[in-house]
């Protein structure tokens, strides 16, 4: 496993929001994670890259006890997270956005300095970008522009691109289709499978369970801050339950769910 | 790479504002030369406040505690234990700049209004402690005969001399600001102020950004102090008190809030004001407050960036097509 969970609980203030929690993503794996609006699943995954501290329980990235440490440093390790509304840098070029995504390894004082390995990292940072400019030719166009002047589905793309800028071994995406046009939720998900062929591990939370779980290899089912179904996606399409809970009502109509803009967390 | 000056035009601006600057002492009135060489020791301090409130997007309402720490170090230490001024002024940005650091951990647990009114309660503590610690500051009564700066023989003990010391500095820091805020620091700073989060999740230690900028700007403030407390040679509280921040903050405001050359405008605008209004007491308050609002809503990139859109519609108006 790549991200084990085990047995985690997150709190707000004396709030439990999540509750003894356990799951785990392996190598090359989609793992998805459905549950209504308000089961925690946003809070999880933020307890998981460190913006939340883990009220009991532990996280494990491979061996490692990643409990407990700050999200800053959990990047360098291989932790790569799409947030719910997106993060954007909203003043700032779609290019820096991408730039940022470097921060963490294209780092330290001596980037100002130009010392002889700036010009080695520069090249590194150019050749990132290009990729990213591959999986999304649109933001091409768009690199000089502001970000918070993207459309959404352009950020929803700017914001996985940050993300891929890490170079992450361990991809969290926090409903990345809310609000996008079908096709191009379609496209990310294509993305994203191509992403666990190259060996990603990847834990997809969405809306459109449906979707999700058609491309997902394993999923949980969350309720109330707790897992309360564990299983292949294959049998959790069609676990009575899941379908009358989850697929029934948004069964197709992703496009259709009201966009939420998540707010910024400050 | 380092990035002083992006484009032609601001380039010149800058030129002309240099040369400018230089040839006002020439005119031989001393009072330009005085409110002028003020200007300069505000706008060190407002681009402090302009890196942190601007570019990283957290609030001090109680900047003007820095500048008088400065200051009374400064003075204090070539006063009462015969420093000399330049070691002196030094040790008072170290000191002031560290001080900001270790409040800093604690002070950014909070944000937004929490965090304003944090600032304004330390800036006003401060301020009480200088008028208090009367045995150390002199209290109320004053700090007096504050010894100046000089090179070798060359002293700075007039008007005309102090003025490009001050000017040299403010300068000085003007580029180092520019410097930061086109770096990697300034890319990270500048992605906290529009969501923490994200920037922390990409490897930015956004604590200890924040917790360096404020540092940094509270250098600035001292440096800005300690060149006030030689300039004047008498220093006591009122400058630095709540009042002063609100000051500050207009400056920042009027010259745009993410913008460093702005602080030389806003820091101007200020203290034109305040002299045009001097006779009427302290109405310049009033007025200041309502200058926030002004500009915040028709402006918020600051006066000059506000006036540069305006002319550029008009002219785009005038010309036919
Ligand atoms: N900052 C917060 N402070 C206090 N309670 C919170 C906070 N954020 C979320 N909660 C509560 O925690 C619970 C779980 O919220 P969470 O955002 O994790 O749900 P979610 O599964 O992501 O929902 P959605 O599908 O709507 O995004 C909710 O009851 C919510 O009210
Ligand atoms: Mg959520």
């Amino acid at each position: 496993m790549i991200l084990s969970v085990d047995h985690v609980s997150v709190a707000y203030g004396k709030l439990n929001a999540v509750w003894d929690v356990s799951l785990g993503v392996g190598k090359g794996e989609i793992v998805t994670l459905i549950g209504a609006n308000g089961a925690g699943k946003t809070t999880l995954l933020n307890a998981i890259v460190g913006l939340l501290p883990v009220k009991s329980g532990a996280v494990y990235l491979g061996e490692r006890n990643i409990t407990g440490r700050k999200a800053h440093k959990l990047v360098k390790l291989g932790i790569g997270y799409v947030a719910e509304g997106r993060g954007m840098f909203g003043s700032m070029s779609v290019l820096d956005n991408l730039i940022l995504g470097a921060y963490a390894q294209h780092g330290g004082w001596t980037s100002q300095l130009g010392d002889a390995t700036w010009l080695l990292r520069r090249e590194d940072l150019k050749r990132r970008i290009e990729h990213v400019y591959q999986l999304f030719p649109r933001l091409t166009t768009r690199e000089n522009q502001k970000a918070g002047s993207l459309s959404g589905g352009e950020q929803q793309m700017l914001a996985i691109g940050r993300a891929l800028m890490t170079a992450p071994k361990l991809l969290l995406l926090d409903e990345p289709s809310l609000g996008l046009a079908p096709n191009l939720a379609r496209e990310i998900f294509g993305l994203l499978n191509r992403l666990r062929d190259d060996g990603m591990a990847i834990l997809l939370v969405e809306q459109d369970a449906v979707a999700s779980l058609r491309i997902a290899d394993r999923g949980y089912v969350m309720e109330m801050g707790r897992i309360v179904i564990e299983d292949t996606a294959k049998h959790l399409i069609n676990n009575d339950k899941v379908r009358q809970a989850y697929l029934g009502q948004v069964w197709g109509s992703a496009s259709e769910t009201p966009a939420q803009e998540g707010e910024n967390q400050i | 790479m380092p990035h002083f000056i992006r484009g032609r035009g601001k380039m010149l601006a800058i030129a002309t504002l240099v040369v400018l600057l230089s040839i006002v002492p020439l005119l031989g009135n001393n009072y330009y030369t005085s409110v002028l060489l003020i200007i300069g020791i505000h706008a060190i301090v407002t681009v402090g406040l302009c890196l942190l409130m601007g570019y990283t997007g957290q609030v001090s309402l109680g900047h003007a505690a820095f500048y008088g720490i400065g200051a009374y170090i400064a003075a204090i230490l070539s006063k009462t234990y015969h420093v000399d001024p330049w070691l002196a002024m030094v040790v008072a940005i170290i000191a002031t700049a560290a001080f900001a650091f270790a409040i800093g951990f604690p002070v950014f647990r909070l944000r937004g209004n929490y965090l304003a009114m944090a600032t304004l309660g330390l800036g006003i503590i401060i301020w009480i402690l200088f008028r208090e610690l009367d045995w150390i500051t002199g209290g109320q009564s004053g700090f007096l005969d504050i010894p100046t700066l000089s090179i070798g023989g060359f002293a700075f003990d007039s008007d005309f001399r102090f003025y490009y010391l001050v000017w040299g500095f403010c300068l000085a820091v003007m580029f180092i600001s520019q410097n930061i805020v086109g770096s990697r620091m300034g890319r990270a700073m500048r992605a906290i102020r529009d969501s923490e989060s994200a920037s922390q999740s990409l490897g930015i230690n956004a604590t200890l950004v924040k917790v360096k900028i404020l540092a940094l700007s509270a250098a600035y403030a001292a440096l800005a102090g300690s060149l006030y407390a030689y300039y004047v040679g008498f220093i006591d509280p009122p400058p630095f008190g709540f009042l002063f921040s609100i000051r500050l903050v207009v400056m920042a405001v009027v010259g745009g809030l993410a913008s460093i050359w702005g602080a030389i405008f806003g820091a101007a605008s200020v203290r034109l004001l305040t002299e045009f209004l001097h006779p009427f007491g302290d109405i310049d308050v009033v007025l200041f407050g309502l200058i926030i609002v002004v500009v915040m809503i028709l402006s918020p990139q600051g006066v000059i960036r506000g006036l540069g859109d305006l002319w550029r519609r008009i002219s785009r108006r005038l010309t036919p097509s």
